[in-house]
């Protein structure tokens, strides 16, 4: 036990008596409570006798006696303490009076700060989701992706964030430091994958074949069934919340039988858990995880090609990744070396950590990833116009309350001449500004609940705010309201605060000098990020809309796709077309493996015969039916069309395949148009020589950011290769045609559901995330523009108002409305002029910089500039005209009279 | 009325005066505690004695520091005269209420 001796009273108590006394002489008070604490001590055990001490701390506190010793001390003149409470409710009534007395102004600041914040606090739980993607996986940190960069001695390199199937369990066998692999496959030939559930159909975008371990690197949360042993039996399925839901409503899922009737995996899968929904993100999340993919790799020997598989490490705790990365490329060298340098190229292996797949992954090549992709470009364009934003708002407040300020001289006079501290006053401007910022934090808690909604469908997310983010959204919103408030708040506090007494008393006016430029400095910044904004979105608008009309090589009007997902499709294709094609409205049908707007892989180097293949090019391939060119209107420059069935291909056909490519293939392979016809051509690793018979037109197979890749056509007999059916219709076509058709299928594969789109729309889905990027930087320039125009129009009355008298003389001596609208609007268009100087060549910049992620692109002329400038103007003149007409047409008598 | 006291004021009052030299905070509170059997709270207390200091019937002065206070010093109380006459106002009062009694306020029986 303690001494009685060594307990003090609780210290926490003193502190709190001394510091609620103030200076308040309370010494006598003190000492009789630790007096009675060192008697009580003496009878009771020591927590009893704090707890009394706390006790007749606090009834002191309370009792008259400090009261009357507080007011005391505040009027003695001895005392350093001022009487605050008074002051500062004072500096609370004032401040209050001056927001309702410039209903305008306050207004203008509580608004533009609202809209300012709450676009801060969405961007930044939008910026918070990106970057929390695959966090919560424990040991994330030591999990990383293997990358393969593949370099050919042409000096071409690409990145895949793939690898051949048995290097990820040769690397667990070959080095210590990893702990564990698991391997992921995506089936890259189609987009969706179809499920059969007794008679019911459903299409996944997302679902995985993945190694039996992989819910061990990976540890999601199961509502049913066991993580451990989920996978570990061929031709399990582990479903997502929310389809298991969509499936079986809210029956159990366990032991359920799902079929797969797509192309490659035709089997029944028995559910074996699902995984729960969580607000807990990944790029590995999906719709369902097969089982089974260690037995579909096993045949797999080879360490060159096959690059289809997303193979994970994870290392030992302390492990150096770049060590490890270090050691692969002897690895390579005894495995894959020779088959590698057969196809002209190197293979160097990489690790990419997990953390960065989310974000970081844009520079793969083909984009094929699991799930959707950010971008951390994305991020921080997102991160700049939440600041840019901010940063207007903030400059609106600057300029309005330094203007208004002049109104204040003489409080501010009149508060110094009676002894208020250059800090006191500094200290009373800041509390203002905080105080607006504060009210615009609790009017933007309510727009961030509104706009929430609007900003998931601009950015595809799905925020919310929930228990769990409540406190960070208070958060953050306080973070930006405080930042704001004391940022924008400083300057004109430090400005209004150093201010000579005797000289404001004598004018009533402020003489801010230097302010002015600084005003207009920063309304010239407020103008050329508009400006910037504006004609950036112009120059987007004009790309998009060039891109849409564009040619593109072929003609997309009028056709459907079909996709043909399962074999029953693919088996009657040839069936079904000889069914419809006397449809009316019907005019031609075929089929390809690959039509524009679709992925395909080129994993194939061809060289012409005579050269090495050290000089391959690597081309799309696609497997084409009957009157392919024909339909889709690509124009055949050299040779002729394939002809049916003598060109015909299917899988045994092994010598003297006659091949079509495009003008893109001959230029990089070097063929002499010209002689083109009758080249031989060969691919590496085999030395089958296809013949080429014909020659088309360049056409966009993918979306403009691309520049047209070297394609080469086989035509095939074998209908398995063909993933959509595309159908010509003629003029005639109407809602009956597609009927028809449909009966057709349903006719014909009845196992397979129906579903077409038009390919035009199809072309137009590749510019989505263009559209996002577009409707984003449309809705902040929006914002900007409300933002500024709201600062311009507080100066505007400001100047009007600071000029009446000046007018109201120019009028009797006879100037016209229009000379004193012109006047007043003068000093605006300057710092116009300037901001648009400003504002073009950064534009130019931006505007270049975003271009060149396109293959084809707009010349970039004066014209979007100068309307991004005369939309400025447009609206500065709008602004300010209202106010400037106001005060021109005012009667001068009445304002003369009142000065 | 001038000079009117309560009853607790009243207890202070006496207290302080039988208490003499040793009048301060502790020594009053466990004086009345003793002698009328019921805790009062120091914050009451001081209160009271605040009161009686503005209306001018104590005066006090501050003592010499000492040890078992945390080297805080004692603040030491004393009658004023107005005081005085306010206690002798109270008991005036009651003596004539006593003697002017029709029942006979005798204990015995």
């Amino acid at each position: 036990m303690k001494l009685k001796s060594t307990i003090h009273p609780p210290k926490l108590a003193d502190r709190l008596f001394e510091w609620s006394c103030e200076n308040a002489s309370i010494e006598d008070l003190h000492g009789d409570v630790e007096e009675l604490f060192y008697a009580d001590l003496k009878e009771m055990q020591a927590w009893k006798a704090k707890a009394k001490y706390w006790q007749r701390i606090i009834s002191l506190m309370l009792s008259y006696s400090v009261k009357k010793r507080k007011k005391k001390s505040s009027f003695s003149t001895y005392s350093n303490s001022s009487n605050n409470y008074t002051m500062i409710s004072h500096f609370i009534k004032i401040a209050f009076r001056n927001l309702v007395k410039n209903k305008a102004f306050s207004v203008i600041n509580i608004l533009g700060l609202s809209i300012a914040i709450s676009c801060c606090v969405l961007l930044t739980l939008f910026i918070k989701d990106e970057l929390s993607y695959d966090r919560h996986f424990s040991h994330a940190e030591r999990i990383y992706r293997l990358t393969t960069m593949l370099k050919t001695t042409n000096g071409q390199t690409s990145i895949l964030q793939r690898s051949s199937p048995p290097i990820g369990p040769a690397l667990l066998a070959e080095y210590p430091e990893i702990e564990s692999v698991t391997r992921v496959v995506k089936d890259l030939s189609t987009a969706e994958q179809l499920l059969k559930y007794k008679d019911q159909f459903f299409y996944e975008k997302r679902g995985y074949k993945v190694d039996s371990n992989f819910f061990e690197m990976f540890p999601y949360e199961f509502v049913e069934g066991n993580s451990a042993k989920a996978l570990k039996q061929p031709w399990s399925i582990v479903l997502s919340e929310e389809l298991a839901h969509k499936i079986f409503g809210n029956k159990s899922a366990l032991d359920e039988l799902i079929s797969m009737p797509t192309n490659s995996d035709t089997g029944v899968f028995k559910v074996t858990g699902v995984v729960k929904r969580t607000n807990l993100k990944s790029h590995l999340d999906a719709d369902f995880y097969m089982s089974g993919l260690e037995d579909e790799l096993q045949f797999y020997t080879t360490w060159a090609t096959s690059n289809f598989v997303f193979t994970y490490l994870k290392v030992k705790n302390g492990t150096n990744a770049q060590n490890l990365i270090a050691k692969f490329p002897a690895l390579m060298l005894r495995k894959g070396e020779k088959e590698n340098q057969a196809m002209g190229r190197k293979k160097i292996l990489g690790l990419q950590p997990l953390l960065e797949a989310h974000l970081y992954s844009k520079h793969f090549q083909n984009d094929i990833e699991l799930g959707t992709s950010g971008s951390i470009t994305y991020v921080y364009i997102t991160a700049a116009i939440g600041f840019l934003i901010l940063l207007l708002a903030s400059i609106n407040f600057i300029n309005l309350t330094t203007a208004k300020a002049s109104q204040r001289a003489g409080e501010i006079g009149i508060r110094k001449a009676i002894g208020a501290q250059r800090m006191n006053l500094f200290l009373q401007f800041i509390g203002e500004s905080l105080g607006i910022a504060l009210t615009s934090m609790v009017v933007s808690f309510l727009l961030i609940y509104l706009a929430l909604p609007y900003f998931n469908t601009m950015v595809q997310k799905d925020l919310e705010i929930n228990t769990q983010n409540f406190m960070f959204v208070g958060e953050a919103l306080l973070a930006f309201a405080l930042i704001t408030g004391l940022v924008a708040g400083a300057y004109p506090s430090f400005k209004l605060s150093s201010l000579d007494t005797v000289r404001i008393l004598k004018d009533k006016k402020l003489r801010l000098g230097s302010s002015n430029w600084i005003r207009k400095g920063l309304t010239a910044f407020q103008f050329s990020i508009s400006i910037i904004l504006i004609s950036s979105i112009i120059i987007i608008q004009q790309q998009l809309h060039f891109v849409q009309t564009r040619p593109l090589g072929f003609d997309s009007l009028n056709k459907v796709m079909l996709p043909l997902r399962t074999s029953e499709a693919t088996n009657r294709y040839l069936q079904f077309k000889n069914e419809i094609k006397n449809i009316p409205g019907v005019a031609q049908v075929t089929a390809c493996s690959n039509s524009p707007s679709t992925p395909a892989v080129n994993d194939w180097n061809f060289y012409p015969a005579g050269k090495s293949e050290n000089d391959g090019v690597s081309h799309y391939i696609v497997y084409v039916d009957e009157d392919y060119f024909k339909l889709m209107s690509i124009p055949t420059v050299e040779g002729r069309d394939f002809s049916f069935p003598g060109d015909a291909i299917n899988g045994s056909t092994p010598q003297g395949r006659r091949v079509i490519v495009n003008r893109s293939s001959l230029l990089k392979m070097g063929i002499d148009p010209a002689k083109a016809i009758g080249t031989k051509v060969l691919f590496a690793t085999s030395n089958t020589a296809d013949e080429i018979v014909g020659v088309v037109e360049d056409f966009h197979q993918f979306s403009l950011h691309k520049p047209i890749s070297p394609m080469i056509f086989y035509a095939s007999k074998d209908t398995g290769v063909f993933h959509q059916s595309i159908i010509a219709l003629n003029a005639e076509y109407n809602a009956s045609t597609i009927g028809k058709i449909k009966l057709a299928w349903k006719k014909l594969m009845p196992d397979t559901p129906f579903e077409y789109e038009l390919l035009s729309e199809s072309i137009q889905r590749q510019y989505e995330n263009d559209q996002r990027i577009s409707t984003v930087i449309a809705f902040s320039t929006f914002l900007a523009i409300v933002i500024s125009c709201l600062g311009l129009y507080g100066l505007s009355i400001f100047i009007a108002e600071n000029r009446t008298k000046e007018i109201s003389i120019r009028k009797v001596l006879g100037s016209t409305v229009i000379g004193i609208v012109t006047l007043l609007s003068k000093e605006f268009l300057q710092i116009l002029l300037l901001s648009f100087l400003i504002a073009v060549p950064i534009s130019y910049f931006v505007a270049y910089e975003w271009l060149k992620n396109f293959a084809c692109q707009i010349t970039l002329g004066p014209g979007s500039f100068l309307v991004a400038g005369a939309i400025s103007f447009a609206i500065v003149m709008i602004v300010i005209s209202y106010e400037s007409f106001k005060a021109a047409r005012v009667n001068p008598a009445n304002s003369l009279k009142s000065e | 009325m001038k000079g009117y006291i309560g009853e607790f004021e009243e207890l202070v009052l006496l207290t302080v005066a039988s208490l003499g030299e040793n009048a301060y905070g502790v020594s009053i509170k466990e004086d009345i505690e003793k002698r009328s059997d019921r805790t009062i709270s120091i914050g009451a207390l001081h209160s009271t004695i605040t009161r009686l200091e503005e209306k001018n019937f104590l005066k006090s002065w501050l003592g010499e520091p000492t040890q078992e206070r945390g080297g805080r010093r004692k603040r030491y109380f004393e009658l004023t005269q107005q005081g005085k006459v306010a206690l002798h106002h109270v008991k005036d009062l009651r003596d004539e209420l006593w003697k002017l009694s029709k029942t006979n306020l005798s204990l015995a029986k």
